[in-house]
């Protein structure tokens, strides 16, 4: 009799495989996601200060706030560095992907040194810049030293320049990543429409526009999706290299400000929520934006 | 870096305490929330410094040898936001710091009273967290602020005397400047050293401990002839003569310090505290002096002592009479404000470091801080100016006019004003 009780049929045992396999990423996504965000979007609702055990209710004041102050917002023209930076690491990724794919001489090596900026712990890369871009820093220094001296700057103190100093963090750190992704669909092109073009007496850059680009379209998408919203987001580097400060604050420093300098925790809910629209409104442009062109193609 | 490790270590302690709650939880009863001092305590510290160079570690020792059976844990930070998260859980350490967005109505939810200790009358600024008669948090350590400053860089700048007027500030600055020395410098990037300007300096130019209280009753507190207006005009004035750090949106905290020892920096707005740590980043001890802000023309120019963080005891703690006895030894016996070189907390001591005794020679009166007014942190951070934690200075680094900078805080106090229904009173 107890025997019969573990004989489960088929069907029965691939579910317990399944449910006990799903189990765990099921529970770390439901206690590390799924409540957080449920959380954050009653927090949003309420004025609550991070500490109090009370959440005083507010409804959609907290909302109001935010479209009624255009400070706010206008922090989104720092993140516009960050979203050209974005767009010239595709194309530097792009580029350093298709050397890379051909059959050059220790290849290997050069996309492990390509990608190491990625692999590197990210809050170590803005201090590696911040002694770099510093007064009388290594940059400075180097340009002195190859008599540029007219090329030196304050890297972070100028205020038409330290956005643009900061994106270029980003590009350097996160191009890599790219690159590799770019590199993975480089190599699923299938061969033979390289070698039928190549018959056919295409050239370089007309293999890349008929062939190459066409076949990695949804490639090139992901990497855009993430270096858009990435800008959006922008907020480590300058959280760590400028402390946020007023010329190069993004919408989200100034959410973190807004609920840990000025204990306001609902309105900082409310903006980050505000952020996961903004950032969902530009991906559905940019989906809208590059279908457009697939017919043209 | 280090935030990550303490946020680790934090975590961990935390484990370790719901452990060892868990282990008590059979033996507790009638026992619970002993009289008697004994057990293992965790004190919360700002101090890693002191963690690292092993202070921490000798007081746990000699507290220990004093009462046999006790265990002092240390919990430090940088950031209080892992503190803050670890009280909303509800599990922090016995010996807590009164962190400063916690309102006076808030304390007994956290803290157990400490007016058995029997100190509230010996030591300053027991009021501070007072609520209802009962003293929640006793002072650490009272501050002065003042200007730190390099005697050998005023030296060779040819200045013999400390300035006590403002334009002596502003002519001395000059001199310094063109003896290539940086004059004052700011930390713009490090953002809490600007606190002063904004948060201390209206009350001294007003010679008056309460004047920051009592912009909750204007809107316009910010305008050019108020005490705030003044002391933000005075930064304004530093940063357009060029008086600050060469590159001044560009500056390192942590650089600054050996910079003031050597002497290439001559002047910093901190407080008391700030001498010791000049003289650890490799100033030999008579090279730094701390003298009054000279605030006004009159030469009289007063101080303002307020507290450090304060000590308090959670309310839910297991051995709450180890964690009183060893806030009480903290106080007493430990020396900590000397070496922190601070103002004693209790009323009979007197400081035993040179700068300190030289600044309350050099001020014609030192005044005591007043409690906060919590409607004041309700406006200004309804208005998001950071005023107590220095961001409300950065603007005027990057303003190229000062009227209209000045005026815009004006709008955004009076708009927090009138958001929470302020305006008509």
């Amino acid at each position: 009799m107890s025997r019969q009780r573990f004989s489960l049929s088929y069907k029965a045992q691939k579910a317990v495989l399944i449910a006990a396999f799903l189990i765990l990423p099921i529970v770390l996504l439901a206690t590390l996601s799924l409540y957080p965000a449920l959380k954050l979007i009653f927090y949003s609702f309420t004025s609550w200060n991070g500490l109090s055990p009370r959440y005083p209710w507010v409804g959609l004041a907290n909302y109001k706030a935010i479209f009624s102050n255009p400070l706010l917002f206008s922090s989104f023209g720092h993140n516009f560095a960050y979203l050209v930076g974005g767009l010239i690491q595709n194309v530097v990724a792009l580029y350093f992907a298709l050397i890379l794919n051909s059959k050059i001489r220790g290849r290997n090596l050069f996309r492990a040194v390509l990608f190491m900026p990625f692999v590197m712990n990210a809050v170590a890369v803005v201090f590696i810049f911040r002694f770099l871009y510093g007064y009388q820093g290594a940059l400075d220094a180097l340009l002195q030293g190859l008599g540029l001296k007219a090329l030196e700057h304050d890297w972070l103190g100028n205020l038409s320049l330290v956005n643009w100093s900061l994106a270029f963090v980003s590009l350097w750190e996160y191009f890599g990543f790219n690159m590799v992704i770019y590199l993975a669909a480089l190599q699923s092109v299938p061969h033979e429409l390289f070698e039928a073009a190549e018959l056919d007496g295409a050239g370089r850059l007309q293999t890349l526009w008929h062939i190459t680009l066409p076949n990695i379209r949804s490639i090139v998408q992901i990497n855009l999706l993430l270096t858009i919203s990435g800008a959006i987001e922008a907020f480590n580097i300058p959280f760590i290299m400028t402390n946020g400060s007023p010329p190069t604050a993004t919408f989200l420093t100034n959410t973190v400000n807004v609920a840990f300098v000025f204990n306001n925790f609902g309105l900082a809910s409310a903006m980050a929520i505000v952020l996961l629209i903004i950032v969902f409104v530009v991906l559905i442009l940019q989906r809208w934006l590059v279908g457009i062109g697939r017919d043209a193609v | 870096m280090a935030k990550v490790g303490n946020r680790v270590t934090s975590a961990i302690k935390v484990a370790g305490l719901l452990g060892s709650f868990a282990a008590l939880l059979p033996l507790s009863g009638a026992l619970a929330a002993g009289s008697a001092i004994t057990g293992t305590i965790t004190v919360l510290s700002n101090r890693t410094d002191m963690q690292a160079n092993g202070m921490l570690a000798k007081y746990s020792q000699e507290f220990e040898k004093l009462y046999p059976g006790t265990t002092v844990k240390w919990q430090t930070f940088v950031d209080n936001s892992t503190v803050q998260a670890q009280m909303s859980g509800g599990v922090y350490p016995d010996v807590m710091l009164i962190l400063p967005n916690i309102t006076k109505p808030e304390l007994s939810t956290y803290f157990a009273p400490l007016n058995s200790l029997g100190l509230d009358h010996k030591v300053y600024f027991a009021n501070f967290n007072e609520y209802k008669g009962k003293v929640y948090g006793l002072p650490s350590f009272g501050d002065v602020n003042g200007i730190v400053y390099n005697k050998a860089a005023f030296k060779k700048a040819g200045i013999t005397h400390v300035p006590t007027t403002l334009n002596a500030l502003y002519k001395d600055m000059a001199l310094l400047k063109k003896a290539g020395i940086v004059p004052m410098a700011l930390n713009y990037t490090a953002k809490w050293p600007l606190a002063n300007w904004s948060n201390v300096l209206p009350d001294l130019i007003a010679q008056n401990a309460n004047w920051e209280n009592t912009m909750v009753h204007s809107n316009a507190p910010f305008s050019p002839n108020t005490p705030m207006g003044k002391a933000l005009t005075i930064v304004y004035n530093i940063v357009h003569h060029g008086w600050a750090e060469p590159q001044p949106l560009n500056t390192n905290w942590n650089t600054s310090k050996p910079m003031l020892a050597q002497g290439k920096f001559a002047m910093m707005f901190l407080g008391n505290w700030a001498v010791p740590q000049i003289i650890g980043a490799g100033a030999p001890s008579k090279d730094i002096g701390f003298f009054p802000f000279p605030t006004s023309n009159s030469g009289k120019n007063i101080a303002i002592a307020g507290p450090d963080w304060m000590y308090a005891v959670n309310k839910h703690s297991a051995h709450l009479a180890t964690a009183m006895a060893f806030v009480k030894w903290m106080i007493e016996d430990s020396g900590y404000a000397n070496y922190a070189g601070g103002l004693p907390p209790l009323k009979s001591q007197k400081s035993s470091v040179p700068q300190i005794a030289q600044f309350e020679r050099d001020a014609s009166k030192i005044l005591t801080a007043l409690p906060g007014s919590t409607t004041w942190t309700k406006i200004a951070n309804a208005a998001q100016l950071d005023l107590t934690g220095g961001g409300a200075v950065q603007p005027l680094f990057t303003s190229s006019n000062l009227d209209a900078t000045l005026q815009q805080m004006n709008q955004a106090w009076a708009s927090a004003r009138s958001l929470l229904g302020l305006a008509s009173k």
